[in-house]
């Protein structure tokens, strides 16, 4: 410590109280100091002053107990059945936190099953996709809207028809086609290398079918040779049975 | 039983406990009132107003942050004391008291009425200097160098670090030095 922290103390002991080890160093550093024996030598009656002061405090007479405790216990003190230990322990906000939670799971859940329920009623790969677990009825439902395409190229006539009756065909072409995608996606998640062949020869052909132009019979009359030699129908047929998704 | 179990159960409800810790710490609550109020019954006040306040809000005291209970109460005790004065200071102008020709003035004499009234004049003149402190600078002072509370146990109490309490114990040391002798420090 050097003079200012001693000075420090002379201020403290007029204002504060010292304790007994404070009080002991600086005596010893006044009896060494004269400027700060000087200074402390000044304030002296102040601090006897605020010394006496404490003495009044320990000499007050002390108040009726009881009477104070009759009034703190009215104010303060709980009049119920008392909380348990657990109540205790756990913070206030935290029940309330779990209650929020809790609604919050039971929404999702709930809204969860709402939506798996739609899928089921109303079969498609968009929604079945939303409802983010692949159905085991998702890949037959596929093939039975893929079959109807297929044989209605396989067995086209040379008769072109209407303009409305192309632009629907290529409409459900399109959507098929997008159904596939979202599929091999799916087959490619669940490692089914059968599904994924497959799925691949139907994207390529259904692309082809989509892109393909009136009156362009070569190209149509290689597609079927391909839809053909790929066994494009028995595959389906197979694993609409036994397709993973 | 020590006091961490009794501030336990009494956060249960448990009534014996909250008259426990009031039966140990009343006597040191009423005297730091009293050494600010210097009249018994505003100490008396105090002092209730000060363990309703700790036992309405004892489910927030917490061990981690205010290591001691006897700490947390005291500081409420000289925060409610302040407030006290506060209330009572409002009244009474706001001019700053300096402490600089007081010392001679104070009788030397026995203790006759008239240097009974001159002492407690000049007490109050002292009590009055600590008015040029803040709020918050006035409480840490009396934590640290009237109770004697540890830095760590004042800044858990207030909710700072401890070397915010530290910066402002420093700020008020100086300002209490030049009601001493405005000079004092300078070079």
């Amino acid at each position: 410590m050097n003079c200012r922290d001693f000075q420090n103390l002379i201020v403290i002991a007029v204002h504060g109280r010292l304790t007994a080890d404070e009080r002991s160093e600086l005596d010893r550093h006044l009896s060494a100091c004269q400027e700060c024996a000087a200074r402390h030598e000044r304030y002296a009656p102040l601090i006897d002053l605020q010394a006496k002061a404490e003495d009044g405090v320990a000499d007050v007479a002390l108040p009726d107990w009881e009477k104070s405790w009759a009034v703190i216990s009215e104010k303060a003190l709980p009049h119920g059945k008392p909380r348990s230990r657990f109540f205790t322990l756990v913070p206030r906000w935290v029940p309330v936190a779990a209650a929020v939670l809790l609604v919050f799971a039971l929404g999702y859940f709930v809204g969860r099953g709402i939506l798996v329920d739609r899928t089921t009623s109303s079969p498609g790969v968009a929604s079945a996709v939303i409802a983010d677990q692949p159905s085991p009825l998702l890949f037959a439902n596929y093939a039975d809207s893929l079959k109807p395409v297929l044989v209605n190229f396989l067995n086209r006539s040379d008769v072109r028809p209407p303009d409305e009756l192309r632009a629907l065909e290529r409409e459900i072409i399109r959507d098929i086609l997008s159904r596939t995608r979202l599929l091999r996606s799916l087959a490619a998640e669940s490692e089914d290398a059968a599904l994924g062949d497959l799925l691949i020869d139907l994207e390529f052909i259904l692309t082809s079918m989509a892109n393909l132009v009136p009156g362009d019979t070569e190209s149509a009359v290689h597609l079927e040779r391909m839809i053909r030699e790929k066994d494009i129908a028995p595959r389906l047929r197979e694993l609409a049975s036994t397709a993973t998704i | 039983m020590p006091d961490d179990m009794t501030v336990v159960l009494a956060k249960e409800g448990n009534r014996d406990a909250f008259r426990r810790l009031y039966e140990e710490h009343r006597e040191r609550i009423f005297r730091t009132a009293y050494r600010y109020s210097g009249s018994r019954e505003d100490a008396e006040d105090i002092m209730q107003e000060t363990f309703v306040k700790a036992f309405s809000h004892l489910r927030t005291f917490d061990f981690r942050i205010s290591h001691n209970f006897s700490s947390w109460l005291l500081s409420i005790c000289i925060n409610t004391a302040l407030d006290s004065l506060r209330r009572g200071e409002s009244r009474k102008d706001g001019r700053h008291v300096s402490l600089v020709d007081l010392p001679a003035e104070i009788p030397a004499g026995g203790p006759g009425p008239e240097e009974t009234a001159a002492r407690r004049l000049a007490v109050d003149r002292i009590r009055e200097t600590l008015r040029i402190l803040s709020p918050r600078q006035r409480a840490m002072f009396d934590m640290r160098y009237t109770e004697h509370m540890d830095v760590r146990d004042i800044a858990g109490c207030l909710g700072c670090s401890e070397s915010n309490v530290k910066t402002q114990l420093s700020r008020a040391l100086a300002k209490l030095r030049k009601t001493l002798e405005p000079d004092w420090g300078k070079p």
